[in-house]
């Protein structure tokens, strides 16, 4: 016979509000698990996607940085032959990538057209690698390097109604402004769902850097490493390059649109932690509270057997754990096994709601569970349940031992 | 030696036009190996004596020692180990732990008083006191007479110096009753552990070796009991005023 059987014993002594108390705290745990499985998951999946097209670290000039939502166009970097040598041979440097983004209206047969599109200039391996747009490609093919060709986006070929083969005719301004006509063929036409691509034109680097006047340069560089949440390290030492000397080196934990959000995440994450530690907690306090009420006469009978406060205290603090272990198990259960469904299998949803989206997300989204979500769920739920059964505890422990000579 | 002795004790309850002297300036020395009732009219002030007696309560004044120790001075801690050591309880309304068996009722007392035997001492107390074969039951599986049984191998198993029982038999019919307190008159002769008990009926003072009289609060009549009882009116006429 030890006291922790008898808290065993007592907390099945009223099944149904034991069990209404476990299940809340089934549920919580439960909702836990999900709700943070989906957040990691999906967050998981937008950092992936974002940090893929937009760099572990981005180099561009400090004036570019300050007025960087406005892409300036004159604020180039302007040798980026060092720059590229320097990042490249660099340790940790994965890859490394210069990116020109610029405006044009687009013209396709005699008539000047009125369409708008983005252009972008990159390296081959960046739109197949790190973009993926030719995997999206519906018509015709990826673009051949110094051969004169585009490639647009969907909307973009739509609206200009060019086919493959046709001329498209882009104008656009140099970086001090001149307009600046150039030329391509169309030989492949790319379609996501997202306006990233959508109404986007790809041309090879050297062509933009053209139409930019910008021979040898480019408006930024991306710079990828080993592992995106490990970036902090690589970006000391990369802005410690001295061929990167007067420009500005930044990471996406810092910059935009990620470097805000990552707050915000965290403050997500303790609003659902402690949403589950005020259900537990609340309902360990309330059956914890009835028990302790209603056995003020037994309490008495102990306390006149020889248990001290401490050991009444104990034995209440037991009962309250007993009951958010069992609740905490079943909620792990209950939180787990959807969650490895949805982590498989995934959640689907039609294409034409990207469009909506300012950036890339696949149409499959998955669940990602961890063992720290888990067992954070679990020690949530335990430690608010000593925390809700510590109230009713104590005043267990005053109850004096004559209560067990009142009758009642 | 005395078991325990009771001094000048004086327990009020309340305070200003409220106050209940439920037991003034009472003192009475209890020998080892006595069988001693306190009798009284409801509300006298048994049950407050006995819990300053049992140390469930600290009187308001005056002292108790028991077993050599007094127990004025101590803490909440060291009268529960004065109780979980000395003294054990029997009272009106059995108040077994309803979740456990008779056999963990009694080692229970056992596990309180940091004792070792366990259940084999439990269930010999158990079959001592009539219940063979019953260890295993719940307290709701048992009779009023069987449940204040365990009870009796529950104050007892620990072999305490001291038991108190309040009303004992006052739950029960009369046959049960004066099995009870046959048992508790036989364990007392053959352990020589003291009882003090408290009751209204007189064929419980019967069985008393001594009768302690109250009567708001105080002790107006203290005399040895059984037989005496059929030859002096005064006690039963004190309890039924
Ligand atoms: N906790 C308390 N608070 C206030 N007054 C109390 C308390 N306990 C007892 N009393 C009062 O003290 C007096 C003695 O009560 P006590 O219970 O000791 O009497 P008793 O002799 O045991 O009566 P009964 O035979 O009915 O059990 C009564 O007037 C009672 O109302
Ligand atoms: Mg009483």
């Amino acid at each position: 016979m030890n006291l922790f059987r008898l808290a065993f014993l007592n907390a099945t002594r009223n099944r149904t509000r034991s069990l209404l108390t476990a299940g809340i705290i089934v549920g919580g745990t439960a909702l836990f698990i999900i709700a943070m499985s989906w957040l990691d998951g999906v967050w998981g999946q937008i950092l992936e996607e974002g940090t893929l097209q937009g760099g572990h670290i981005e180099v561009v000039t400090p004036e570019y940085r300050a007025r960087a939502s406005l892409r300036p166009q004159d604020e180039n970097i302007d040798d980026l032959a060092p720059v590229l040598d320097a990042l490249r041979s660099h340790e940790g440097v994965v890859e490394a990538h210069p990116i020109i983004e610029t405006g044009a209206t687009l013209t396709v047969g005699e008539e000047i057209g009125d369409i708008f599109g983005a252009v972008m200039g990159a390296e081959e391996r960046y739109f197949t690698e790190y973009m993926d747009v030719d995997s999206k490609l519906v018509e015709g093919r990826w673009l051949k390097e110094g051969a004169g060709e585009l490639v647009l986006g969907w909307k973009l070929a739509q609206r200009t109604g060019a086919k493959l083969g046709d001329e498209v005719v882009l104008l656009g301004v140099t970086q001090d402004g001149s307009m600046s006509p150039s030329k391509g063929t169309l030989v492949g036409i790319a379609r996501s769902g997202s306006p990233l691509i959508d109404r986007r034109v790809f041309v090879d680097l050297a062509a933009a850097q053209w139409s930019l006047d910008l021979e040898g340069g480019a408006m930024k560089v991306l710079v990828w490493g080993e592992d995106r949440e490990e970036v902090d390290e690589l970006h000391a030492s990369v802005a410690a390059l001295p061929a990167l000397a007067g420009l500005d080196v930044g990471s996406w934990k810092t910059l935009p649109p990620w470097g805000g959000q990552l707050g915000m995440m965290d403050a997500i994450r303790f609003v659902l932690m402690f949403m589950i530690a005020f259900l537990a907690g609340l309902g360990v306090w309330n059956t914890m509270m009835m028990s302790v009420l209603e056995r003020t006469n037994e309490i008495g009978v102990l306390r006149a057997m020889g248990m001290t406060r401490a050991g009444a205290v104990f034995l209440f603090l037991f009962e309250g754990v007993a009951i958010a272990i069992l609740g905490g198990i079943g909620g792990v259960i209950a939180g787990v096994l959807p969650t490895l469904y949805m982590s498989k299998n995934g959640f689907s949803y039609p294409e034409s709601m990207m469009a909506k989206m300012e950036f890339a997300l696949p149409t499959t989204l998955y669940a990602e569970l961890s063992s720290e979500i888990v067992a954070l769920a679990f020690m949530t739920a335990i430690f608010t349940a000593v925390i809700g059964t510590m109230l009713p505890a104590l005043r267990a422990a005053t109850i004096q031992p004559d209560s067990a000579m009142r009758r009642n | 030696m005395a078991l325990c002795e009771i001094n000048n004790v004086t327990k009020t309850y309340g305070e200003g036009a409220a106050q209940v002297h439920a037991v003034k300036d009472v003192t009475l020395t209890i020998e080892a190996g006595e069988f001693t009732a306190f009798v009284g009219p409801s509300g006298s002030g048994k049950t407050t004596l006995l819990n300053q007696v049992g140390c469930l309560d600290k009187p308001t004044s005056g002292s108790i020692s028991i077993d050599g120790v007094g127990t004025s001075g101590l803490g909440d801690k060291a009268l529960s180990q004065v109780r979980g050591d000395k003294i054990g309880f029997i009272f009106q309304s059995y108040n077994l732990i309803p979740v456990l068996t008779a056999a963990e009722n009694v080692e229970l007392a056992l596990t309180l008083a940091k004792e070792s035997g366990g259940r084999a001492r439990a269930v010999e107390l158990l079959n001592e006191v009539g219940l063979e074969g019953l260890a295993d039951r719940r307290p709701n599986q048992l009779s009023g007479g069987q449940q204040q049984r365990v009870a009796v191998a529950r104050a007892l198993v620990k072999r305490p110096a001291l038991v108190i029982a309040d009303e004992p038999t006052a739950n029960l019919d009369s046959a049960s009753g004066t099995q009870i307190l046959n048992l508790m008159r036989e364990l007392n002769a053959k352990h020589g552990v003291t009882f003090l008990f408290s009751t209204h009926d007189p064929m419980v003072m019967e069985h008393a070796r001594r009768i302690v009289v109250l009567r708001d609060g105080e002790v107006i009549e203290d005399r040895a009991g059984g037989e005496a009882i059929s030859v002096s009116n005064v006690g039963v006429a004190a309890v039924k005023a």
